[in-house]
């Protein structure tokens, strides 16, 4: 059995990809913080208890990340030939999934709030012997979760593009929903004390519109990457058009009569396949095209089979005979 | 990064300072349905009496006695208001109260009651508990281990007995019990003349209801319990109304 080789990132994008994972590790740690402050502050607020559950479910993109991050290094075995690299794509439609849920969750709390007409009571709140409005607390709390997410998902996202690396982008989408959700109950927390009750779950459907918009691009660019789709933007989700680059690319080489290529992310890297119409390749194509048409018949369940000439059979292409794959008798 | 400064100030400091203004100025929080200025205006104070001894003791048509309706009573008289009383069961006053008809609800609720989704609690002004009360002279219990319990028969005691251990006899009348274990809630062993022993089976934290959301209410009369519903006091007027 052939493997693929293994993938070493370049020096500068190992670097980032640290930082990102010692960016999730703090953002794990401010976030259990933030959930535990939250916690005591819990009013009656419907706002403050989704934002509450926001917080916890936003545990869920870094905490996905840090497990991908394990399982992607690993190196193509006879299981997995292809390795573990497209671990990523899965981390990145479970972050995304937990968006689409928070905003759905938002929704529901809210319009629940809403249509039972709850009205939060808010009253004292024991501070350390003082006696102070709960409110306040809240507010404190609130504001207290909004710093950490706006700060880490400023620097995240901006690793996020350099590295092509979409669970953190989702990442840094979530840490957006937290502090707008925090926002929104804190507005809400001080329409209360003015004796708006409906505030805070109007503001909580307005954030929740925009967190759900967010999951759903981020679903919707996590499927079709597992469906390998064309290299696309981490931003935007449109199409990169790098296979029109990499085409130019060979076509430059004096080797190559044309070309044309297909792509596919894995995660944060792209291959695929590039082929090729050598110069003097003489028989060779209609060679391995009739190789091609023999194989596919063997088998009703090959299809498109890419036949590539090899300098020598090994293991892999770079990693000679390490493992024993090699009677072709 | 030189601009954050001015724009912090723009956009957190203003409207921050903006808001403790307009918090300092005037009544907050405020109340939803008004109904502290409205209490304030029409000079009467609509409490709901559930007849719970001591908290609430009485018939309609007269004015409750108890614990809590004294203390209503005194919260009426720090506003300059007079109470207008309605007597009732749970179901009918927190439907009353869910409504605005109220505006509060006393007779020994606790954190537990049932009714709270449908109303506003003030934070627990009191904290009772149900004990084993010895005669005095009993050998001291360290658990209820294999130990016979008297229990008024429909208060719900039996079920905290017999997790620790303890066996059940059920009685009509406390005080009527001879030189055993009673089950009961401490003011009650302290007015049968018995001895608390120690173990005790349930904590109660005693609240008042409010209309859900009357937050402008709900801090004026948790001011008011802070400051005068202290253990000494309670303990006062329990063993008052329990002398009756």
């Amino acid at each position: 059995m052939s493997l693929r080789s293994v993938y070493h990132l370049p020096e500068d994008k190992k670097r980032l990809l640290d930082k990102a994972r010692r960016l999730e590790w703090i953002t794990l740690g401010f976030q259990i913080s933030i959930v535990i402050v939250m916690y005591l502050a819990l009013g009656s607020s419907q706002a403050m208890k989704t934002a509450w559950v926001e917080d916890m479910l936003s545990m869920i993109p870094p905490i996905v990340f840090l497990i991908s991050l394990r399982i992607r290094h690993r190196k193509p075995d006879t299981s997995h030939p292809y390795g573990y690299r497209r671990v990523t794509l899965l981390a990145f439609l479970m972050a995304a999934a937990a968006i689409l849920v928070v905003g759905l969750y938002l929704i529901y709390e809210a319009s629940h709030s809403l249509i039972t007409q709850n009205h939060p009571t808010l009253g004292h709140f024991d501070l350390f012997g003082h006696y102070v409005w709960i409110g306040w607390v809240m507010i404190a709390a609130l504001i207290y979760a909004m710093i950490p997410p706006v700060i880490l998902g400023r620097i995240k996202i901006k690793i996020a593009k350099e590295l092509h690396e979409k669970t953190l982008y989702a990442d840094s989408m979530m840490n957006k929903a937290d502090w707008m959700t925090s926002g929104a109950a804190t507005v809400g927390v001080i329409g209360i004390g003015f004796g708006v009750w409906w505030l805070d779950a109007v503001a909580a459907i307005f954030i929740a519109l925009d967190v759900l918009k967010d999951g759903y691009n981020n679903v919707k660019c996590a499927m079709s990457d597992l469906m390998d789709s064309r290299p696309n933007s981490v931003e935007s989700g449109k199409p990169l058009g790098i296979e029109e680059r990499l085409t130019e690319e060979v076509l430059r080489s004096p080797l190559v009569e044309n070309a044309s290529v297909r792509l596919r992310e894995e995660g944060i890297t792209v291959c695929g396949e590039v082929f090729v119409q050598l110069k003097g390749q003489g028989e060779l194509g209609r060679q391995l095209k009739e190789l091609s048409d023999e194989i596919g018949k063997s088998d009703w369940r090959y299809h498109n089979l890419v036949i590539m000439p090899v300098e020598k059979i090994g293991p892999s292409q770079d990693q000679p005979a390490a493992n024993s794959a090699r009677n072709k008798a | 990064m030189r601009k954050l400064p001015s724009r912090w100030i723009r956009e957190l400091l203003i409207p921050l300072l903006t808001l403790v203004l307009a918090t300092s100025c005037e009544q907050y929080p405020r109340d939803p349905q008004d109904s502290l200025n409205q209490i304030e205006q029409s000079g009467t104070l609509h409490v709901g009496a559930i007849e719970n001894p001591p908290w609430v003791i009485g018939n309609p048509p007269d004015s409750p006695a108890g614990v809590e309706a004294r203390l209503m009573e005194r919260f009426a008289g720090e506003l300059g208001v007079e109470v207008v009383w309605h007597w009732g069961n749970e179901g009918k006053l927190f439907e009353g109260l869910s409504r605005y008809e109220l505006d509060l609800v006393i007779g020994g609720i606790t954190t537990g009651n049932p009714w709270k989704r449908q109303a506003g609690f003030t934070v627990p002004w009191y904290s009772g508990h149900a004990v084993v009360g010895i005669p005095h002279g009993h050998a001291p219990l360290s658990s209820l281990e294999g130990i016979t319990v008297a229990v008024r028969q429909g208060e719900g005691f039996s079920g905290k007995v017999q997790d620790k251990g303890g066996r059940i006899q059920f009685v009509k009348d406390l005080a009527g019990v001879d030189n055993m274990p009673v089950a009961a809630r401490a003011w009650e062993i302290d007015a049968l003349g018995l001895e608390n022993s120690g173990i005790t089976l349930q904590q109660f934290q005693h609240v008042v209801a409010i209309p859900k959301g009357e937050n402008a209410l709900l801090m004026r009369l948790e001011d008011f319990l802070l400051a005068n519903a202290d253990r000494k006091t309670v303990a006062r007027l329990i063993a008052r109304e329990a002398e009756r």
